[in-house]
């Protein structure tokens, strides 16, 4: 059992370094804030560990890593947006003011994640899932508990969405 | 980033975006503690969604709360959550139940928005409940509204909250519908649909009113983008219906206005059932223009019938979700004035004026029958008719801000009707609030 154990930590952990990244970008794209972001990756894998640990199987470890941590960026904009702003303030969570900013990245992403701040959450996830991460639809489909076909529509969508953004 | 670049490069450069090497070090560190505290259990079969046994709640509380308080030394918003949800438990869920129908302003408040509706969500899958879960909360975030009012504790503070959470909840009720339809699931999706715009259209004054009292650029955003969905969907072309049409394959088939029309006819059944039962608790002019209005519904639900029969099925998909819509209306003030004990002050002004709009349109039914065109027409036309924007600017002009004043405001507003009517066309939509 203790074997096992350790077998299943280090998985957990090579888990972790392939996906955090992964797991990362999507929550930063989705928060703008990388603090957050970090803190939503940390607690993305810990519930994923949690699932391992309990035995859940999974066929799928990356697209449920996606799966969680949309649940969690859902539950925290749903928390956000029922603190006042006073306290929104005070926990230093301004998204849109602190955008680019906060990420700590090169200025090319701060422009990168601004031009996506304009876009609809659900454009924001679909493409990052998509084209970044490069989830088949079928895949996106799962992860945002929609059908296959819904996610194409919206992916062609956002895209389009997205082109005319950039003039492009 | 503007011109120049393409699609491809910009994604390349997002892909960029990745854990600094601290942070990378410092998550794996947390997460090789976590996981020697939370070892595998022995049957490896417990806990977390999905498995045959149920955990106790000392079990979970144990679980979540010691590696929790151990390990994260950072401040993390799912932290509280997991907090929040330790302390429900703990408190046998006694708490959850209490914070039902509390609204902004109370104690158990975040229990309820945070907690309950958040565990329903959990168990809502696939755009179709989800659209109906969000439609309902936003049906209860007006409901709290319009008690807030009643209590006359609807100010800048609970607004702000109501309207945070009110948009939450639209947004995501829209973005279902549009993936129902997406999905070509028409039928759920207008049925939804129709039902969010007529309870919209139903607490269009109490949404003014959050309006006024916050008095931020948020708020009024908040509230013009619901207003102009009630309209422009009630007039049959929200964005994502004029998507849908373009894409051609989405259209809706004759099977499903059958459904609708059925599913109609029953909601109607139920409304009418349910105005019977509170009918004691209205007074009896509040009776007499819900009933009324029940009328238009019926009339309409009927000329749905009487479409498809003829197989007119644009006709009567138009003509069911005016139906629908008048109903949900109906059922919205009935629960409104039953829950709460309002007597219908606001609500009649826009009932008086549904009422009016309904008898124009019956007279321009009788003109031209069966056209599509002229029966879209008439529907926008009647769902301006409808709209909260008139029933403000009517109850700005005519009942000079007294809610006292109903049954004269209701007067003067059917003969300042044709007027405004013309106005509407004109005027942009915000500008109806401004004059509030």
């Amino acid at each position: 059992m203790k074997k096992e154990t350790d077998t299943m930590k280090d998985e957990f952990l090579k888990a972790f370094e392939e996906y955090g990244d992964a797991i990362f970008r999507f929550c930063i794209v989705k928060t703008s804030n990388k603090e957050l972001a970090e803190d939503l990756t940390q607690e993305t894998f810990m519930r994923f560990w949690r699932a391992l640990a309990d035995g859940k199987k999974m066929r799928n470890s990356r697209s449920f890593l996606y799966t969680i941590a949309n649940h969690l960026i859902i539950d925290w904009y749903r928390k956000k947006k029922t603190t006042s702003l006073d306290s929104r303030m005070e926990a230093g969570f301004q998204p849109t003011e602190e955008k680019g900013d906060d990420t700590g990245e090169p200025a090319e992403y701060k422009e990168a994640l601004e031009s996506m701040q304009g876009l609809s959450e659900g454009d924001k996830e679909i493409l990052l899932l998509r084209h970044i991460e490069g989830l088949p639809p079928k895949e996106i489909g799962k992860v945002l508990d929609i059908p296959a076909n819904v996610a194409s529509i919206r992916i062609h969508r956002a895209t389009k969405r997205l082109k005319k953004k950039m003039n492009i | 980033m503007k011109n120049g670049k393409d699609i491809k490069t910009y994604f390349e450069e997002l892909e960029g975006l990745h854990l600094s090497e601290d942070s990378r070090d410092r998550i794996r560190d947390e997460l090789s503690g976590y996981a020697d505290f939370y070892a595998p259990t022995e049957s490896g079969n417990e806990g977390v969604r999905g498995s045959d046994e149920v955990r106790s709640r000392e079990e979970w509380a144990a679980t979540d709360a010691t590696p929790k308080n151990k390990l994260t030394t950072k401040r993390t918003k799912p932290m509280y959550a997991a907090i929040t949800a330790i302390v429900l438990i703990m408190l046998g869920g006694g708490t959850a139940l209490a914070a039902e129908g509390s609204v902004p302003g109370d104690f158990l408040y975040p229990v309820e928005t945070q907690f309950n509706e958040n565990i329903e969500s959990a168990f809502a899958f696939g755009a179709e409940s989800e659209a109906k879960l969000q439609s309902d909360l936003v049906a209860e975030r007006l409901r709290e509204a319009q008690e807030l009012e009643a209590r006359g504790e609807l100010n800048a503070e609970t607004s702000t909250t109501l309207r945070v959470e009110l948009r939450e909840s639209f947004t995501a009720a829209r973005e279902n519908i549009e993936e129902l339809e997406a999905n070509g699931n028409m039928k759920a999706a207008t049925m939804i649909e129709a039902k969010l715009t007529g309870m919209l259209q139903a607490n269009s004054r109490v949404l003014a009113e959050i309006d006024t009292e916050e008095e931020s650029k948020d708020a009024k955003e908040v509230v013009d983008e619901i207003m102009s969905y009630a309209r422009v969907s009630a007039s049959g072309t929200t964005e994502a219906e004029a998507e849908v049409n373009a894409d051609a394959t989405l259209e809706v088939t004759a099977s499903d206005v059958e459904e609708l029309v059925t599913e109609a006819g029953a909601y109607l059944g139920e409304v009418k059932a349910e105005l019977g039962n509170v009918k004691a608790s209205l007074s009896a002019e509040a009776y007499a223009e819900l009933e009324s209005k029940l009328e238009i519904a019926t009339e309409a639900h009927a000329r749905a019938k009487t479409a498809l029969s003829e197989e007119q099925i644009n006709e009567a998909y138009a003509h069911v979700k005016s139906a629908l819509r008048t109903t949900a209306a109906i059922e919205s003030m009935t629960e409104t004035s039953a829950e709460l004990g309002i007597d219908l002050d606001g609500l009649l002004e826009v009932n008086g004026e549904s009422n009016t709009s309904g008898e124009a349109n019956v007279n321009g039914e009788s003109t031209d029958t069966s056209s599509e065109a002229n029966t879209n027409e008439q529907n926008e036309k009647q769902e301006n008719e409808n709209i909260l924007e008139v029933n403000i600017q009517g109850e700005a002009e005519a009942n000079t801000q007294n809610n006292t004043e109903t049954q004269t405001g209701s007067e003067n507003m059917l003969n300042v009707n044709a007027n405004q009517e013309a106005r509407i066309q004109t005027e942009a939509q915000g500008s109806a609030q401004l004059n509030l």
